[in-house]
């Protein structure tokens, strides 16, 4: 079963992310900021981190340099994720690990699983891809 | 003049003189030379004749019995007779026979010899056919006293046969004492006698006697002078008499002449007289030649004076006179009588000469009238000038006065423009915002305390300074404003009104401001004169509009986080992740949906519009293929342009379009025009889309709608921020406002143009333009709105 990791700040999004994806049948881990998220799979590596840039404490970016994927955990998928477009994080978003960049108003949680779905597989049929 | 006269004449009286004498003592030594030549002549023509005498006696004498017959006791004595009586000049007489011996001789000596043995001369005439009378050389003779000369003539006998000769002798030595001793010489001159071979048979000194003169000279005598002698008796000889003068040997100088005589038929003898040359000197110191001398000597110069002093009457009379004439005359007209003339006589170069003094007078009369003429006239003009001169001065006070009260009235109105001053000064101080004037070179001549306190510095400060200088303006960075670029350069170059709220001034303790500057440039006759600059502290303004732009900001990011939230679940619940939904269920929903759409719509809006406005939007410019965009963005405006049984034409091109373009901006405008395409065109009507790209003009995009059209009036308020214009469509449509205003700012970051033409009731046309770029700047900044 795939493990995805849930940052984002504001509660109901991440409540509905958790739902969605768990009905997906993945298994979630869940943080509010990029410290939390630190700790959270520090020794629990996730297939995929659904990442929200705009966050207090530590933001996406901060994360990001601080999670260093593109080093340390090159198999783990990064889907970013913001309010509106920003295009300097966003391209470092990508040059740090992120896969994807999505603009949060325009994805339904839906369509964001397919984004999912497209990065590590169903949860089920898929395990942890080599 | 005249004593260069008496000098010339006594000069050449002097020279006449010496050269008279000269030639006197030349004449006297001639006439004494010649004397000798005369003597030479005389002792030869007594030679001459004697000898001639002796030889007509001979002949005489040969035809006497005695003589003829030869007998011997009967000759002598006849020789005897014949000597003492007719023959005296002969030394001896003898007979010859004719067998050419002395048949019987005075000379006992000769009786018996031949006669041939004496010389050749009775060979001579025994040979003779004609038997010619002989006369012979010097020769010597025994019995004889000195050498002596034979004369022979023929005897005939009685048949007149040739039977000898009678002859005789002439002693040599007598020749001396008969002819030469007697001739009356005088004293230290002696006389030579030569044969016509030069031998000289009579002579003072006897040991000359038998040589020959043409023997080079043996007395020490030089070449030339023996020559002289030589010639001259050669000559003598030939008949022509000879004087000459010599220099004998020892220097002594000699005068002689030379003459000769035919003493015997066909025998010439030279006669040669030697005298001391001083002998002329005694004829001339002979006081009678001198006083001759002196005679003629003072006759010359009498003569000469005489005809000297004639000479220069004359030339005073003809020259001198007619000079001083002329001289006198052109002085008289250097005193300017004009009229003074000079007689002249004749035509010679005097005449001509006073002929042309006369003309030079006459001219210079002439002239000197044409002078004072003209010194009339040019007084005359003077005068004119004068009283024209008068007038103008007079003329000249009037103007003065009249500038006088010019001045006056200057003077009045002065006071008035004074009063204007001051008042403007009242008013200029008292407005409430910054005020600068400056002149037309941009310096500053007034600043109101407004603008001297804001800008903390003291009007004496700037004023007369140019205003780039002491008004420092910058932009948001600090860097100092390109002086043309300042407002109130603009102004002066355009003589436009021109205002701009991107300067910040720089204060003078070095912080600065933003400011909002408009300046209005003074013109006059088309020429700006200076202009005038209002400005205003804007920092609150701009505080202001910062925390506006904040507060916009905040608020829309706070709206958004719970209108995503809605549609999260309101999307899961359609999703179906809640389960199966009723269709009731499902309308609802989608109801929800569309609101929560519109907010998210609507906070976008204006978190764009605020980051537009505080210059934080930025553009993520990438290569894009546009005609897949056009495609994508009319499939996804279908539904809309569908549902409203719209038709939307689409004139593109087929293949690929790259710009350089932010595609999701793009995106958000052409969707903008389109979408108010459709909103604004009732149920049905039609949409076109044109678009194309050119390497010039670059892209073009035409969206035009057959839709309820624009007020030409409002189309300059349609992209301005939340522009709504009244329209009966407006309510039903909704939106914003803000659309086209972010529309607009979009493409201007992008450095294109979208513009917008309509018409009320036709529709509206709205064009989008995109230059080639090779690069979109990434960050725009806030332009002036």
């Amino acid at each position: 079963m795939a493990k995805i990791l849930i940052v984002e700040d504001d509660q109901t999004i991440q409540q509905a992310y958790k739902t969605v994806l768990e009905i997906e049948g993945f298994e979630t881990l869940v943080a509010s900021d990029g410290q939390q998220a630190l700790d959270l799979i520090a020794n629990n590596e996730p297939d995929l981190i659904v990442l929200d840039m705009l966050m207090p404490r530590m933001d996406g970016l901060a994360f990001l340099k601080a999670y260093d994927q593109p080093k340390k955990h090159p198999k783990v998928k990064i889907l970013a994720f913001s309010n509106m477009s920003i295009p300097e994080s966003k391209q470092a978003a990508f040059d740090m690990g992120a896969s994807e960049y999505l603009a949060k108003s325009n994805f339904t949680p839906h369509e964001m699983i397919e984004k999912i779905k497209n990065l590590v597989g169903s949860g089920t049929i898929e395990a942890k891809q080599a | 003049m005249a004593s260069l006269m008496v000098i010339v004449s006594i000069v050449l009286i002097a020279v006449a003189s010496w050269w008279a004498r000269l030639r006197q003592l030349d004449y006297l030594r001639q006439v004494e030379t010649n004397k000798q030549a005369a003597f030479a002549q005389n002792i030869g023509d007594s030679i001459k004749t004697d000898v001639t005498s002796t030889l007509s006696s001979l002949k005489l004498a040969s035809q006497l019995v005695e003589i003829r017959n030869n007998d011997p006791a009967s000759c002598l004595k006849k020789l005897r007779d014949l000597h003492d009586t007719v023959l005296p000049k002969l030394g001896n007489v003898g007979r010859i026979n004719n067998k050419g011996n002395f048949s019987c001789s005075i000379n006992n000596a000769l009786v018996g010899r031949a006669g041939a043995s004496l010389g050749s001369y009775i060979p001579e005439i025994f040979n003779d056919p004609a038997h010619k009378p002989v006369m012979s050389r010097a020769i010597t003779a025994p019995g004889a006293p000195s050498l002596l000369v034979a004369i022979h003539v023929p005897v005939l006998n009685a048949k007149g046969d040739f039977d000898g000769t009678l002859g005789g002798a002439i002693y040599l030595a007598d020749l001396k004492s008969r002819y030469l001793d007697n001739a009356k010489l005088s004293a230290n001159s002696y006389a030579v006698v030569m044969d016509d071979d030069f031998t000289v048979i009579s002579h003072p000194n006897t040991t000359s006697i038998g040589r020959k003169l043409t023997d080079p000279a043996t007395n020490g005598m030089s070449k030339e002078d023996h020559d002289k002698i030589l010639d001259a008796a050669r000559k003598a000889l030939a008949g022509d008499t000879q004087t000459i003068q010599y220099t004998a040997s020892g220097g002594v100088q000699r005068i002689s002449g030379l003459a000769s005589v035919e003493v015997f038929p066909g025998r010439r003898w030279i006669i040669w007289v030697v005298a001391p040359a001083s002998d002329i000197n005694k004829v001339t110191n002979d006081p009678r030649t001198i006083t001759i001398v002196l005679t003629l000597i003072i006759s010359i110069i009498v003569l000469v004076a005489l005809f000297g002093f004639l000479i220069i009457g004359y030339v005073i009379a003809t020259i001198l006179n007619p000079i001083r004439r002329v001289g006198i005359a052109a002085a008289d007209i250097g005193k300017a009588d004009f009229n003074r003339r000079v007689p002249y006589v004749g035509d010679d170069e005097v005449g001509q000469l006073a002929k042309s003094f006369n003309r030079m007078a006459g001219e210079l009369k002439d002239y000197y009238s044409t002078l004072e003429s003209r010194v009339k006239e040019k007084t005359a003009e003077l005068a004119k000038i004068v009283s024209e001169t008068e007038k103008k001065n007079k003329d000249l006070e009037k103007t003065k006065l009249a500038m006088l009260n010019v001045l006056d009235d200057l003077a009045v109105e002065k006071s008035r423009a004074e009063k204007n001053h001051l008042r403007d000064e009242a008013i200029v101080n008292s407005v409430g915002e910054g005020l600068i004037i400056t002149n037309e070179y941009g310096n500053i001549t007034t600043i109101n305390p407004v603008a001297a306190e804001t800008l903390g510095l003291k009007p004496e400060q700037v004023i007369g300074q140019w205003f780039n200088k002491v008004i420092i303006a910058v932009d948001e960075k600090e860097v100092p404003i390109d002086p043309f670029d300042r407002p109130i350069n603009q102004a002066l170059q355009t003589g436009k009104v021109v205002t701009s709220s991107k300067l910040y001034y720089k204060r003078v303790d070095g912080t600065t401001f933003p400011a909002f500057v408009a300046v209005s440039p003074i013109v006059l006759g088309g020429k700006p004169l200076g202009a005038v600059e209002v400005f205003r502290d804007i920092t609150k303004e701009r505080e202001l509009e910062k925390a506006k732009e904040e507060f916009v900001s905040l608020a829309s990011h706070q709206l958004r986080t719970p209108a995503t939230g809605v549609k999260a679940f309101t999307s899961m619940l359609l999703d179906g992740y809640a389960g199966k939904l009723t269709p009731k269920q499902e309308e609802f929903l989608l109801k929800a949906v569309d609101s929560n759409e519109r907010q998210l719509q609507i906070i976008d809006d204006m978190l764009n519009v605020a980051r537009a406005d505080s210059g934080r939007m930025v553009l993520a410019p990438e290569e894009l293929e546009f005609t897949k965009l056009m495609e994508s963005i009319v499939a996804e405006q279908k539904a809309t342009i569908d549902g409203r049984k719209q038709t939307i034409d689409v004139q593109g091109v087929k293949g690929p379009i790259n710009i350089m373009a932010d595609p999701s901006k793009i995106r958000m405008v052409i969707e903008n025009l389109i979408s108010n395409a459709s909103k604004y065109t009732p149920e049905g009507g039609k949409l076109t889309v044109k678009y194309a790209y050119d390497a010039k003009a670059g892209l073009t995009l035409s969206v035009a709608d057959t839709g309820v059209g624009i007020d030409k009036k409002d189309l300059p308020k349609l992209f301005k921020k939340f522009s709504r214009i009244d329209n009966p469509l407006s309510t039903v449509v909704g939106g914003t406002g803000l659309g086209l205003y972010l529309a607009g700012k979009i493409v201007q970051l992008h450095n294109g143009k979208l513009t917008a033409d309509s018409e009320l009731g036709k529709g509206t046309t709205f064009t989008l333009q995109l230059p080639v770029s090779k690069k979109v700047p990434k960050s725009g900044k806030n332009p002036d709105s």
